[in-house]
């Protein structure tokens, strides 16, 4: 008994030694962390739609109104080789209808995503980007997201774009820009 | 194109227009604290239940009390099984690493090192999950049972490496029953859960004793634990009647007065079984050695540069174009992956190796003649199916319950 002893008592040890190494480095903010999308580094490649292991995805796009442009030519919206500037939906980027598009006053029009219909692919987002102001973008939902050890998307994201964030900043925004010298 | 909010078109003056404001949902729920009290107060209930009540009835209550509140309650994600890679990559990386991950990681094994597997029977939704649909045994011979535990090994200690050098948490999804706890509805994961949902109805847990990573670290602390699980309660008397009741090989049977084989035929395999020991961990080395190459591509590095090295043109090839991050850094990020996937994994090779042989000689170890039957607390994981089988156990049961101060003073 006196070998299992001494084992038991060397095991206890070791798994003290984790605490250790907690406390040294350390503590970092409370509670698990969480994953997000940097706007920063997405590309847009699509794979946010495919890879989470929920269908539909915990990404959605989210419109940042205070860098839009408010365009009748949303490259967002429509693609490069629309037929009209309405909505009908040979003209638009988005798959399933989520961006939607209502007349404000003058050339401006405002453009909103119904979260019921997005699924995260990402082509609004690459479209204003290329062309437009950048001011869609997405965001992994906390309401949707599960939280997994090691999200499936983060794996296949081409550009590194998902980092862990702590509770108190469940969102990245994209800071709102300064106005272009004229 | 990566770009960062370019504002091409300014941003109108209007006379009549609110814009809408964004409200995108806060809450998360930081339950890890409830999470670890429920686990300890089930582990608390499990040890009960073992010990002292000696009821398969509670403890399959709390088996499934498990995978409805550990399992489906509490989202799934982090569990104690996984927790080795979390702990790894906080040490070795810059993963920064919580208290409630540590005590996650760490309470079920204390309990362990106190009172053997009680988590895998009444803390851990997986194992609910295979004890609830086991239906007919299928008893696996010992050797086989011992080599396939290897496996578990094995998986602990690439997953640990892979982990441990920035490659990502790879364990995770390589737990067939994930997509279930997720709600996940990938074909090809749903499938793989129901193959394995179908074979533990013939063999009992096969992930937890093939292939669980955190049950090799039970099993090492269980196998140091003071007290472990008793078949019966009173004297054993040697009836024979538990020996297949343990679907998970985890009776041991006193050596019977006449062996099996003679002495000489047992030494003989035990000397071949030592001559065998430093090839079969030279081979098992080579073998992580030569797994680590194609390992690393799970790396998202490895596979950037791999990709870039052999100008092919990809997502990851434009990203790192547009990043500004610079080649050598990439280069050298690279090479130290590969440098510890590689050292890892050879040693992991080597020591997968050393265990597989030295639980093969273990298997011939002689034990003393007239002891009792017993259960080996390392692969134990209190089910309580013996206690059924045990007609000691029955007497002392119904004894307790006609008349509770005769029992006291039988035992």
């Amino acid at each position: 008994m006196e070998r299992r002893d001494f084992f038991q008592k060397a095991l206890a040890v070791l798994l003290a030694l984790p605490f250790v190494g907690w406390l040294r480095r350390g503590k970092s903010a409370g509670g698990p962390l969480l994953w997000q999308i940097d706007p920063k580094k997405c590309i847009q490649c699509g794979r946010c739609a495919t890879e989470c292991v929920l269908k539909p995805s915990a990404v959605k796009c989210v419109h940042q109104y205070a860098s839009c442009g408010y365009c009748e030519f949303c490259s967002g919206f429509f693609h490069n080789q629309y037929r009209q500037l309405d909505t009908g939906a040979e003209n638009q980027r988005c798959p399933t209808g989520a961006l939607k598009r209502r007349y404000v006053e003058g050339p401006y029009f405002e453009y909103t995503i119904d979260e019921q219909l997005c699924n995260g692919c990402g082509r609004c987002v690459k479209g204003c980007a290329d062309f437009g102001n950048g001011s869609l973008f997405l965001q992994v939902r906390r309401d949707l997201c599960v939280n997994c050890n090691q999200c499936g998307i983060a794996m296949a994201c081409p550009s590194q774009a998902f980092v862990r964030v702590p509770h108190d900043q469940p969102y990245l925004y994209k800071h709102a820009p300064k106005e272009p010298a004229t | 194109m990566i770009f960062f909010a370019q504002m091409r078109f300014p941003r109108p003056d209007f006379e009549d227009y609110v814009e809408p404001a964004i409200n995108l949902e806060t809450q998360v729920a930081d339950d890890i604290y409830l999470r670890l009290a429920v686990l300890a107060i089930l582990l608390l209930f499990t040890g009960l239940a073992a010990y002292r009540w000696r009821s398969r009835r509670v403890l399959l209550l709390l088996s499934a009390l498990s995978l409805l509140l550990l399992g489906f309650v509490f989202s799934a994600c982090p569990c104690p099984v996984g927790m080795v890679q979390n702990v790894l990559a906080g040490w070795f990386t810059d993963y920064p690493l919580t208290l409630g991950v540590l005590l996650l990681f760490v309470l079920p094994l204390a309990v362990a090192l106190y009172y053997g597997r009680l988590f895998c029977m009444g803390g851990c939704p997986l194992g609910a999950m295979q004890e609830l649909l086991h239906f007919k045994t299928l008893q696996v011979p010992l050797w086989l049972d011992r080599i396939g535990r290897q496996l578990a090994l094995a998986l602990l200690l690439v997953g640990g490496v892979t982990a441990a050098s920035g490659g990502g948490f790879h364990l995770c999804h390589g737990d067939p029953y994930f997509v279930i706890f997720s709600f996940g509805v990938s074909w090809t994961h749903l499938a793989v859960a129901g193959l394995m949902i179908l074979l533990g109805v013939f063999v009992c847990r096969p992930y937890c004793r093939y292939m669980c990573p955190y049950g090799v670290l039970l099993r090492l602390c269980a196998l140091a634990a003071p007290r472990k699980i008793a078949i019966t309660g009173g004297d054993c008397i040697s009836c024979r009647l538990c020996e297949q009741s343990c679907p998970n090989g985890a009776i041991v049977a006193p050596e019977p007065l006449k062996a099996a084989e003679s002495p000489e035929q047992g030494r003989r395999r035990l000397g071949w079984l030592l001559a065998l020991t430093p090839y079969v961990i030279i081979l098992c080395a080579w073998a992580g050695y030569s797994l680590a190459g194609p390992l690393c591509a799970v790396h998202h590095d490895v596979k950037l540069l791999q990709s870039l090295d052999g100008n092919l043109r990809s997502d990851a090839t434009v990203a790192f174009a547009s990043s500004g991050r610079p080649l050598s850094e990439l280069r050298d990020s690279v090479a130290q992956q590969r440098r510890r996937m590689r050292i890892g994994l050879t040693i992991s090779g080597a020591i997968v190796g050393l265990a597989m042989m030295l639980e093969l000689m273990a298997l011939s170890r002689r034990r003393s003649p007239g002891r009792t039957y017993e259960v080996d607390a390392g692969l134990c994981v209190a089910c309580g199916r013996c206690y059924d089988v045990c007609p000691v156990e029955h007497m002392t049961v119904k004894l307790r319950k006609a008349c509770p101060s005769a029992a006291k003073s039988d035992a």
